[in-house]
């Protein structure tokens, strides 16, 4: 698995914890030429409030926006994360459709406890 | 042009973020682009040829990665973005909630029975509980009927609502195999639920012998956890499919013509629903239904079970299934495709600014050309009964078959002459204006289509319309004749 930091895994988990219980996504980024995630930046889930809890989707100009703010700053992108709020943390048929491959992929089970949240974080990644 | 290629696309394009391409459409700068850059082609496309999922083109600010934009001239200062589709939806989740699963339970001939499933590591014992606790409605229990109850019921849902209006008829048995000859003239419902008693008799097959319509259709689905939908009319499917979205339920639609078929799954998760994919029904006449333009034996067998074979995956909560997909069949080529349907922000029913609340203020029978229109001239008819005794007396008249050469193979109409229906209004010289002409087809439905076309091709002689067609008058005068083939 990919070198995660402490900062870049607690963003994602926050970002997830309150989209809960509609999906969060966001990107992951790594400075150039390093090879662990140093920041991750969370993006709007654009899908309608009822279809959220299942689905997400990002407006692609606002990636656009971001990958070019992000180049000036010296950072790459990743790859990306995305939560499934009550369900296993398992990439959907759909997931796996959306992969750019070499990219690496979080996915994020979360569910809720007692006191809070609990998650799971898993990777994946596909190779053409 | 430029193109721009996303950072998260560029270990395809030797790391390139801008690319000039000499060339004035999407197809041929993504042709370019594979050409130069052999490792995108794979990347970009499937072995299929079509662009991957993953793979978005804007020109501008708009999005072209529909193939219908490929061809169209680019201005040259449009700025060309190739970007990824960041997107995906959770695994798929058992529609049935776990208090139902665990209230009930097997005895040993149930696990005898279902042996078979309990074997499979993603049904096991949790899944055929699933199975057993769901509460599934049929609509039709003829064609596509026929295989999704006796499977639904082979495979244990416990409860099975099966409703249909019709009696079994001789032509029925050409592709019902829910129904055999001893069922000839009962309710279809009657002899499903004797063909699910014989199958297993702890299921609870409730049998509604009624016609769906507005008033009765929410009281009859609602509380059930999916929707069959195996009709064979449009004014059914935009019923069911509106009663559906109303009440929260997922839909498996299902159609068979001909040769090919289609499934699909409609309003899960407040997904795209049937009006989505068809936001109208085509006109009036104009696409027979499969009583009037037949279906091969087994299609709706191979239909009908993908169907069941959807509903129990949405049961159990496993697989890829044709959730926003519609899965279309050609049995005659055998082949196969997955059409995606997008979920339309203004739908009338699911959209967000739905306008119709309520089944009962829309008015089904108007939407699908099925009322009885009130034309400036209204077209006159003759039933069987009448036109048999204008036969009888030999009065002077003309009759005219405008069905299609296959069809009267089937049947010959005595003594008419013979224009299909698209050829009309350049032979309406054939026709004598000064004598009555009578249109015949087989359902008394194209032939109204028929007079219409010739009245507005200027023929001004007098028309009339067969009422109810061939099929209504086969049993008056056909009987003696010898017409049959």
């Amino acid at each position: 698995m990919i070198d995660i930091s402490k900062n870049a895994r607690a963003k994602c988990i926050d970002s997830c914890r309150k989209a809960y219980p509609s999906e969060a996504c966001g990107v992951l980024l790594k400075k150039s030429g390093n090879e662990i995630i140093d920041d991750a930046v969370p993006m709007y889930n654009i899908m309608d409030k009822d279809r959220a809890g299942t689905h997400f989707s990002v407006d692609p100009y606002e990636l656009y926006k971001l990958e070019k703010e992000m180049e000036t700053k010296g950072y790459d992108i990743a790859g990306f994360y995305h939560s499934h709020p009550d369900c296993a943390a398992v990439p959907s048929g759909e997931d796996l459709e959306h992969m750019v491959p070499g990219l690496t992929y979080l996915i994020i089970s979360i569910t809720k406890a007692e006191n809070g949240f609990n998650e799971e974080i898993k990777e994946y990644r596909i190779d053409i | 042009m430029k193109v721009y290629i996303s950072a998260t696309l560029r270990n395809f394009f030797e790391r390139n973020p801008v690319l000039e391409v000499p060339k004035s459409n999407i197809r041929d700068i993504l042709t370019y682009l594979t050409d130069e850059y052999v490792e995108s082609k794979k990347v970009l496309f499937d072995a299929d040829g079509n662009l991957r999922s993953f793979v978005q083109i804007y020109a501008g600010d708009e999005n072209w990665t529909d193939k219908e934009f490929w061809d169209k001239v680019l201005d040259d200062n449009t700025e060309i973005l190739l970007l990824p589709a960041i997107a995906g939806g959770a695994p798929v989740e058992s529609i049935i909630p776990d208090e139902r699963r665990k209230s009930v339970s097997f005895d040993d001939a149930e696990v005898e029975r279902f042996g078979r499933h309990l074997l499979l590591k993603d049904i096991g014992v949790k899944g055929q509980k699933r199975i057993k606790a769901a509460r599934v409605v049929v609509v039709g229990a003829g064609a596509l009927g026929s295989p999704v109850i006796q499977y639904l019921a082979a495979a244990g849902v416990g409860t099975i609502k099966v409703i249909d209006f019709d009696d079994v008829s001789l032509e029925n048995l050409q592709s019902q195999v829910l129904h055999t000859s001893r069922d000839l003239k009962r309710p279809k419902v009657a002899s499903a639920k004797d063909k699910v008693r014989n199958i297993n008799r702890n299921i609870n097959l409730e049998a509604e012998n009624v016609k769906l319509e507005a008033d009765n259709i929410v009281s009859e689905i609602d509380g059930y956890d999916i929707v069959i939908d195996c009709t064979d009319n449009y004014k059914a499917r935009y019923l069911i499919n509106d009663a559906c979205v109303l009440c929260g339920i997922p839909l498996v639609f299902g159609a068979i013509y001909q040769f090919e078929g289609q499934v699909g799954i409609f309003n899960l998760n407040h997904g795209p629903c049937y009006r989505c994919q068809f936001p109208a029904p085509p006109e009036a006449g104009l696409v027979p239904t499969c009583s009037e333009g037949g279906a091969i034996s087994p299609l709706p067998g191979i239909i009908g079970s993908i169907q069941a074979n959807e509903a129990l995956k949405l049961i159990i909560g496993i697989g890829e299934h044709l959730d926003g997909k519609l899965l279309v069949v050609d049995s005659l080529n055998l082949r196969n495709r997955i059409v995606k349907v997008k979920k339309n922000n203004n739908c009338p029913i699911c959209g967000g600014h739905a306008v119709i609340t309520k089944v009962e203020d829309f008015d089904y029978e108007e939407f699908c050309g099925l009322k009885e229109v009130e034309e400036e001239i209204p077209i006159e008819g003759f039933t069987p009964e009448e036109l048999a005794k204008r036969i009888e007396n030999g009065d002077q008249m003309t009759l005219v078959d405008v069905r299609e050469p296959h069809e009267r193979a089937i049947m010959r109409f005595p003594n008419a002459i013979v224009i299909p229906i698209g050829q009309l209004a350049r032979r309406k010289n054939e026709l004598n204006p000064e004598i009555d002409t009578i249109f015949i087809c087989r359902e008394g439905k194209r032939s109204i289509l028929a007079i219409n076309t010739l009245r507005e091709a200027g023929y001004a002689g007098p028309m009339y319309n067969l009422k109810g067609g061939i099929e209504a008058m086969k049993d008056i005068i056909f009987s003696h004749e010898g017409a049959w083939l």
